[in-house]
């Protein structure tokens, strides 16, 4: 099933280059065993995969294994796809349930101290901020959201900080969410509305700048 | 719309998942309620704060490596057929990884070998190779085993024969046994009871060996075999042995009873009767059995009265008798008048362990003697005889007798007759209490 491009990825210089859905790139990935579509497949949802695992784990090392092991799970259990969800749905309750099994396993060692003291793990957040167009004073209280944001998702428990994660990284909706952590959609929804009250009560003055349009 | 419904929709309207209707009702009321409007503003402030910082990603070249062994295993996994074959049979795994698949698979395979394993009576005998069969002339066989037996091979006839005669060797033996063992008594063993025991063992073996024989091989016979009792036993010699001794005496006395009936007879009739035979009766009647029975031999020392007694008998009764002494000369011998000297004659026979012989003097000793130490010397000696060759009855009478005359006494036999041990030979010899040669010295 082919997909419009959408508007916000859409090249005005008539680029008539045709791109697929989620569930598209995996079907030909298992069909025609076409390696790009698999290529595809993780550069559109790459990013907010490794985000969320990053997040949830709290460690960059931990989620590099771990998001290698989701590709590779990805890459092995493609057949199994059942259809029946989401394929975004799907890889991240592989990731999800990947993740899971990290932390069992090695403990969650989060990037951030919860002291506050900047761990060496800190910087790797730091420099993910984008420096290049804003001048210091901005960049200083970029860095200092940053970390403190990362603290707050730190402190929150596992159910709030794994609905928030899949919310706002994954992109997903409440009733997959649901699907995903085997629960509810109005324990979903109290658990989001928990971790936006944790976080907003966490982050304070410094959310002000950033809220209201 | 009150605070509570708008403050428990508030996240749902942040994301835009609510219906139109709800989502104005919720903007009327964010826009009158204070409370409500900073609860959503502070909210959405946090979400933009997070969304403001840039996200984490992975590096490209990480990415790329990461793509390239996932892309790898894959491939590894479609050459070597896992990863098609696996997900193909993925519904049905877990059925076979379920653990009472596992014991079903083992009790199959277990019912297979068991299956395999069985053998019929056809194919086991066939496997065996049983060299003796028995035709049914000789055993009875049900149809059934009858039609299972193989033919009767060479090898079967040949152990047969050899069982057969071994079997008739070791009967031959124990008859030579039993032959020799009556020539050495005095008494002779019947010679139909031996025979017909030494028959019935073989009326019972034989059937025995040959059902073995089926069943069995050659060498399994040939130790059974071994087993088969040829003789008997030295008990039940001994209790022959004393039933011969009561049949003989049995006859002895039946024998005297008809001489003395036909003396009387005789002395009436001819009117020729004597003084000293009306007046000692006994004392005659052991003169004329103690003549019979060695009328071959001269006796110079013999009263002359008796000639005439002898005479007679011989005249009457010469055939009859004569039989009798043949089969009994041994036994009898001239039997004494005084009980010291019946009791001194059967003492001696104790001592050469001819208890049947004293027992038939001590039975000649008369009851009324007297309670003195002869009679208890006497009761003694007989109970002993009786005692070793097993004559259960007459030992116990014996005591009860011997109890009532000399209660210690008699309690101190009764004591040492039950503690004797059995001897292989049979009863343990007891020495009397009394000695009997000093109580005979004293008593001259």
């Amino acid at each position: 099933m082919k997909k419009n491009k959408p508007n916000d990825n859409f090249d005005a210089s008539n680029n008539t280059e045709e791109t697929f859905s989620l569930d598209d790139l995996l079907n030909k990935f298992v069909s025609n065993q076409d390696e790009d579509a698999f290529e595809k497949l993780f550069a559109e949802i790459g990013e907010r995969l490794f985000s969320f695992i990053f997040r949830y784990i709290g460690n960059t090392a931990q989620a590099e294994d771990v998001y290698q092991e989701v590709c590779l799970k990805v890459a092995m259990k493609a057949n199994t796809y059942s259809h029946k969800a989401n394929v975004a749905s799907w890889i991240f309750q592989i990731a999800r349930n990947t993740s899971i099994d990290a932390i069992r396993s090695k403990g969650r060692r989060p990037t951030v101290s919860i002291d506050g003291n900047a761990s060496q793990a800190e910087t790797t957040i730091i420099e993910l901020v984008n420096d290049n167009e804003i001048n210091p004073a901005e960049k200083a209280a970029q860095i200092e959201l940053a970390t403190n944001i990362a603290r707050a998702i730190d402190k929150l428990p596992n159910e709030q900080r794994e609905v928030f994660l899949l919310r706002e990284d994954g992109g997903l909706t409440f009733e997959e969410i649901s699907k995903i952590v085997s629960c509810g959609k109005e324990t979903v929804k109290s658990r989001m509305r928990y971790a936006l009250e944790r976080l907003r009560n966490s982050l304070g003055k410094e959310a002000q700048n950033y809220g209201l349009h | 719309m009150d605070c509570i419904k708008t403050k428990s929709l508030i996240t749902e309207y942040l994301y835009d998942e609510i219906d139109k209707d709800l989502a104005l009702l919720i903007e009327e009321h964010i826009a009158n309620c204070d409370e409500c409007r900073k609860i959503f503003n502070s909210n959405k402030r946090a979400l933009n704060a997070y969304r403001s910082i840039k996200k984490t990603t992975p590096a490209k070249s990480f990415v790329k490596s990461a793509l390239s062994t996932s892309r790898d295993a894959r491939q590894n996994a479609f050459k070597a057929g896992k990863a098609s074959s696996i997900t193909k049979l993925e519904p049905y795994l877990k059925y076979i990884r379920h653990p009472l698949f596992a014991a079903a698979s083992v009790a199959v395979v277990i019912g297979i070998v068991v299956i395999n394993s069985w053998e019929t009576d056809e194919e086991y005998l066939k496997k065996n190779q049983l060299p003796v069969t028995i035709t049914s002339n000789e055993i009875p066989l049900l149809g059934e085993e009858k039609a299972k037996l193989p033919p009767i091979t060479d090898t079967a006839k040949k152990a047969k024969k050899t069982i057969s005669a071994e079997v008739s060797q070791l009967v031959t033996k124990a008859k030579k046994k039993i032959s020799k063992l009556e020539s050495t008594d005095s008494l002779s063993i019947p010679k139909e009871e031996t025979m017909v025991t030494t028959a019935s063992t073989q009326e019972k073996v034989l059937p025995k060996i040959r059902r073995r024989e089926q069943l069995q091989n050659v060498d399994s016979i040939d130790i059974e075999r071994k087993e088969i009792p040829s003789k008997p036993t030295l008990k039940s010699q001994m209790a022959l042995r004393a039933k011969a001794i009561t049949t003989n005496k049995r006859l002895l006395a039946r024998t005297t009873k008809q001489k003395e009936i036909k003396n009387k007879d005789n002395k009436i009739s001819a009117n020729k009767t004597t003084d000293s035979l009306e007046n000692n009766d006994k004392g005659l009647e052991l003169h004329i059995v103690n003549n019979l029975k060695n009328k071959d031999k001269p006796q110079k020392d013999k009263v002359e009265t008796t000639k005439f007694a002898d005479d007679t008998i011989e005249n009457v009764n010469g055939p009859e008798i004569s039989g009798f002494e043949e089969e009994e000369a041994d036994v009898v011998e001239d039997i004494p008048t005084e009980p010291e000297d019946i009791l001194k004659k059967s003492f001696e026979l104790f001592q050469k362990q001819r208890y049947s012989d004293a027992l038939y003097y001590l039975d000649e000793i008369p009851n009324n003697v007297g309670k003195n130490e002869l009679t208890i010397a006497v009761i003694e000696l007989r109970i002993l005889c009786h005692n070793i060759l097993g004559n259960k009855e007459e030992v116990e009478q014996g005591l009860d007798i011997l109890t009532h005359l000399n209660p210690a006494f008699g309690s101190r036999l009764a004591r040492k007759i039950k503690n004797s041990r059995i001897n292989i030979d049979g009863k343990e010899e007891i020495k009397p209490i009394i000695p009997i040669s000093k109580l005979l010295q004293t008593k001259k």
